[in-house]
Order: structure tokens, then sequence, then C-alpha cells
């Protein structure tokens, strides 16, 4: 008992100096986790609504938190404006033309927003500077025209939605660019003989038909993706689910598939008619190589479509294909 | 606690922990990649399927085609097998026999390189069926009592029995043929397999029918029938109707095989087999001795 009251000061003291150092170790853990020490560079955006938008939500670059919204406001124009800060270990990175963006998760909202750095080379932003949301006009602007460092989005019904009428515009200049310079040519090559040059012309036509058929099959995909009572709507409703979609004897998948097939046999098909033409004409097969990337595009459009998780939800493990024998019914009675 | 006691309970919890490391071990799953790759090409697969049933032969080519190659990148033997017999159905169908075989062939060698016993019997079911189409049940045969009993029950071991049926019909054993395909119809139903039920009823029909006993016939085909309805296998329903108005007409039930006749015409049309839907409505036009419109 005497020991303990010889050495009780001793040890309450050395409880407390303990627990005031496990204090301070944690706050500068926590502070140097939050950054509560790093610079910050501020700057403003504007957005049209603020929904989905939250103070202290991250501001991401591929996926890395490079700073976080300070502030959310009503302006005078019933605009939003939006106070952000970047780590200054980014700053760098914000780049003339970035883009702010919110991105619309098919799942609810976004935990963060997406900052794609422009592709200018030059000097950043200095601090105060404003920063464009894709909900802007000019922040639109700047992402369609690819000017922006935009990495394929995680959400694939919304990158498809983006990028698939640039790849059909694509496409379809491609294509009449063939046209038009295939109909230059000497009419000795332009099928009415029967050497080898007009024989790969002849090729050629029916490439071009199969790629005219798959663009319009984009086409009409793209005006159904777009359609208010289509696919991506009936995603988004969280009381409508892929089984609903496919239920309808999977024709929309089907059409997918036939396409995604349409596109690899084309895209084959181009490829040798390419290699063949480079010797005769190296501006059409230069032609040519432009509309197989285009091609190539859709296909990862396609894939991305199809690789969905809510589209791979719709097709369960379950519908393992079921050979169904050699037996066709021919039997005769 | 004698020194016995304590050495059990450290062995004890060793089967204990074996047995809940047993438990709880389960097949690791395939990274997400392989997984998306294999439902494409599962998908690409059924949908050939799909298509080879409307007899959309190039598109279904297509589809198998790329599916072959999707298997193939991910070292899927089960699904190159399969893809590889639905392009030789293709090829039996369009009648390319060579190349219906050669098919065939590649499927057999994946099949025995991969020692899986279901993927075999699904081959030899196919090259049988082949032989038998070529008008040799010998060699059918051959190709059926090869590996004979591997498998006890199934899909697969239900088209065995049924291509031995057929193969015993074709060699002049009636009766041995129709035990054999009752036999194959009980098996499939027994595990779940209405399809394969189906179409061992549908054979029995046939047979039936072919031996003029129109009202045994008329119950098998039914029984097929109402095996496709449950499925709501469209291309198996008009067949089993078209079977059904033959056996009619042969009997003399006149309005019925009219009956059956117009079902079947309206079937086949809806799955766009338009040669087969014509057949139904010329001979329902000559049944009835008048032209029929679309309902």
């Amino acid at each position: 008992m005497k020991f303990s009251f010889r050495h009780a000061n001793k040890i309450v003291g050395l409880f407390v100096l303990v627990a005031v150092l496990l204090f301070v170790i944690i706050t500068m853990f926590a502070g140097l986790n939050n950054k509560w020490f790093t610079k910050k560079i501020y700057f403003t955006s504007l957005f049209t609504s603020a929904e989905g938008l939250k103070v202290g939500m991250g501001v991401n670059l591929r996926g890395f938190e490079i700073g976080r919204v300070k502030n959310i406001s009503l302006n005078e124009d019933n605009q939003v404006d939006l106070d952000f800060y970047i780590y200054e270990t980014y700053h760098n990175r914000v780049l003339p033309d970035s883009v702010l963006a919110l991105p619309s998760g098919l799942l609810g909202s976004a935990n963060a927003l997406d900052f794609y750095p422009g592709l200018v080379e030059g000097e950043p932003y200095p601090d105060g500077s404003f920063i464009p949301s894709t909900q802007t006009v000019e922040g639109k602007m700047l992402v369609k025209t690819r000017r922006v460092d935009r990495p394929p989005g995680n959400d694939a019904i919304t990158t498809i939605l983006a990028d698939l009428p640039d790849i059909l515009d694509n496409l379809n200049e491609t294509v009449v660019s063939i046209g038009s310079f295939s109909a230059t040519l000497d009419t000795g090559i332009k099928g009415d003989g029967d050497n080898s040059l007009s024989s790969t012309m002849q090729n050629l036509d029916r490439t071009m038909e199969d790629v005219n058929d798959i663009t319009s099959s984009l086409a009409a995909l793209a005006v159904g993706l777009e359609d208010p009572t289509g696919l991506v709507p009936t995603l988004l409703d969280p009381s409508g689910s892929l089984d609903t979609l496919l239920n309808d004897d999977n024709v929309l998948w089907n059409h997918i598939l036939a396409i995604m097939v349409q596109l690899e046999g084309a895209t084959e098909g181009l490829n040798t008619l390419s290699n063949s033409l480079a010797g005769v004409s190296p501006q059409l097969a230069l032609t040519l190589d432009e509309t197989i990337r285009s091609l190539q595009e859709a296909q990862k459009v396609m894939e991305g479509l199809q690789n969905n998780p809510l589209l791979k939800k719709g097709i369960s493990e379950e519908t393992q294909p079921v050979n169904p024998g050699a037996d066709m019914r021919e039997d005769e009675f | 606690m004698t020194s016995a006691n304590l050495r059990a309970i450290p062995a004890g919890f060793l089967i204990l922990f074996l047995a809940l490391n047993t438990a709880c071990s389960t097949k690791p799953k395939e990274p997400a990649e392989v997984y998306t790759r294999r439902v494409q090409a599962d998908s690409l697969l059924i949908q050939g399927y799909n298509q080879t049933d409307t007899l959309k032969f190039d598109p279904a080519w297509a589809s198998f085609n790329q599916a072959l190659n999707i298997y193939a990148s991910l070292d899927n033997r089960e699904g190159m097998i399969n893809a590889l017999l639905a392009l030789g159905r293709i090829r039996r169908l369009t009648e390319d026999i060579d190349s219906a075989e050669e098919l065939y062939s590649h499927a057999r060698s994946l099949a025995v390189y991969s020692e899986d016993t279901k993927a075999m019997r699904s081959v030899l079911n196919h090259q049988a069926d082949l032989a038998l189409r070529q008008g040799n049940p010998e060699k059918a045969m051959e190709l059926l009592t090869d590996r004979e009993n591997e498998l006890t029950g199934g899909r697969e071991r239900s088209a065995q029995l049924r291509l031995r049926g057929s193969a015993r019909a074709a060699l002049g054993f009636g009766d041995e043929a129709v035990a054999l395909l009752v036999e194959a119809a009980e098996v499939a139903l027994a595990a779940d397999e209405k399809a394969a039920a189906a179409q061992a009823y549908y054979k029995l029909a046939s047979l039936s029918s072919l031996g003029a006993r129109f009202d045994e016939a008329e119950d098998w085909a039914i029984k097929a029938l109402e095996a496709d309805k449950s499925l709501e296998y469209a291309p198996g329903i008009a067949a089993d109707l078209r079977a059904l108005a033959i056996i009619s007409a042969k009997a003399g039930k006149t309005e019925a095989a009219e009956d059956y006749y117009r079902r079947s015409w309206l079937a086949w049309r809806a799955l766009g087999r338009s040669d087969d839907a014509d057949e139904a409505r010329s001979e329902l036009e000559h049944l009835s001795g008048m032209q029929v419109t679309v309902p």
C-alpha cells in the first residue's frame, strides 16, 4: 500500500502525459490526412442546380482527391455559385480550359465532383479564377470540342450517350469521304474492269454498304438511347429494372450484340482492304484507316453498353446457354 | 483427465478447423473481365441458337463464330465445344456435310483433351445424329454405344437414348426403339429437362404415325406440345402443331387437321419461317378446299 501512495502522482502524471501525447499525435495525423496544413488555392464555378452538390464533397481528378467544395450559394440570377479549393500540390493541373463536372451516377448522387484539366499547355489558373462546369454552355463546349482531359467515364451509359453522336458523325464523314474519293477515281478502276484493283473497288463498295448499315443501326440505337421513354430513363428509374427491359424477348440485347458482330466483321473487312489498298492509293488507305478507327471506337462504345453493370445484372448467371442438341424436329410423320 | 484425452483435444480442434475450412472455402470467383467476356460469349451462343431456330444461318454462323473466338481467348473449352457443335449443326442444316464432320471432329478432339464426360457425350450425340441423317444407323449405333454408360442421367443421356431409339428404329427394331425413346423421355423429365422430353415425345409420335398407330401418335404429339408450351419454345410448338396436323389428317380427322394446320401456319409465320408457313398454308388450303387469309 505504501508503494502506491508514494508513486501515485508520478503514475497519474505519466498517464496524463501519454494521453496528451496521443491526442497531439492523433490530431496531427487527422490534420495531415485532411490536409489541414496544406495550402489551398481557391476557385469558383457555376452550376444550374445545387442538386447533388454538397459542401465538403471532394473534387477528384481521375479518382484522386485534389480538392474540396468550400461553399455553395444561390446567386442573383438563380444560378448556383460554387466555391472550391484545390490543394497546392495539384495546382499545376488547373490549366486553362479546365472544367468541373458533376457525375450523374446511375445509382444515386455522386460523392465527388470530377475535375477535367484543360489540354492547353500553359500557366495554371491563379487563385480566385473561374472554372466552368459542364452545366454551363462554356463547359459543355470545352468537353464537346475535346479540349479537356476527360477519362473514360465510370458510368457507361453516360459515356455512351456522350460519345455515340461524335462517333456517328465521324463514321458518316469518313463514309462520305470514301464515297467522294472513290467517285473521282478513273473509270478503269471503278469496278467495271476485271483486274485486281477493280475487284478491290467492288469489295470496297460492299464494305461501304456494310458500314452504312452499321451507321444507320447505331443511329437507330442512339435515338433509342435518347428516347425519354427508352433505355436510359428505364435504367435511371429506381422502380425500373433491366429485367423489365430485357423481358421483351431480349430485343435490345440482341440488337446490341448484332451490331457488335457487324462492327467486328466490317472492321476486319476494312483492315484487309486497307492493307491491300495501301500500295495502290495511300490516300484511300488513310481514309479507310479513319473509318476503321471510328468503327473500333463504335465497337468500344457498344462494349461499354454491353458491359454496363446494370445490363450485366439483367443477364443473370443463370441464363447459361443450353446446347439444344443436333435435333431440329425434322422427322417424317 | 488422462493424457490420451488431452491428446484428443488438439486433434479435435484440427478436425474442426479442417471441417470449417472446407465448409467456408468456395470456388474462386472468376475475375470481372473474364466474367464479362464469358457472359458476352454465352449471349452470342444463345443468340445463335435462336437464329438457328429461325433458320437465319448466316447471322447464326457469325454469332457462333464470335462466341467461339471469345471462348478460345478465355480458354473456355466447354464453350468452345458448344460453339463448334453449333457451327457444325449449321453446316449440317445447310447440307455441307464435310464441314459439319470436320467441325464435330474438332469439338471431339477438344472434348477428349478436356476429359469432359458430358461434352464428350454431346459430341458423340451430334456425330450420331449426322450419321443417322446420312442414312448410316450402324455408324450412329457405334457412336452411341461408345462410352455408353458414362452418363446415367441428364439432357445428354436423354439425347443419347433418343438417338439410339432412332437408330434402332432405322435398323428395323421398332419395339426396342419405342422402349428407348420412352426411357429417354423419363430420363429427361427426371432431370427436369422438358426440352429433351419434348424431343423424345416428338420422335415417338413420328414412329407411331409411320406405323399407322395414329391415336398413339396423337397422344405423344400432344405430350410434346404440352412440354414445349410449358417452356414457351415457339419452334417446338410450331413443329408439334404440324405433327398433329399430319397425324390428324392421316387419321381422317379433317376438322382437327385443319385447326392444327392453321395454328402451325400462324406459329411459323410468327417465327419468320416463311417456307414452313407456306407449306402449312397450302396443306390447309388443300384440306379445306378454299383459300385462307391471315386472320
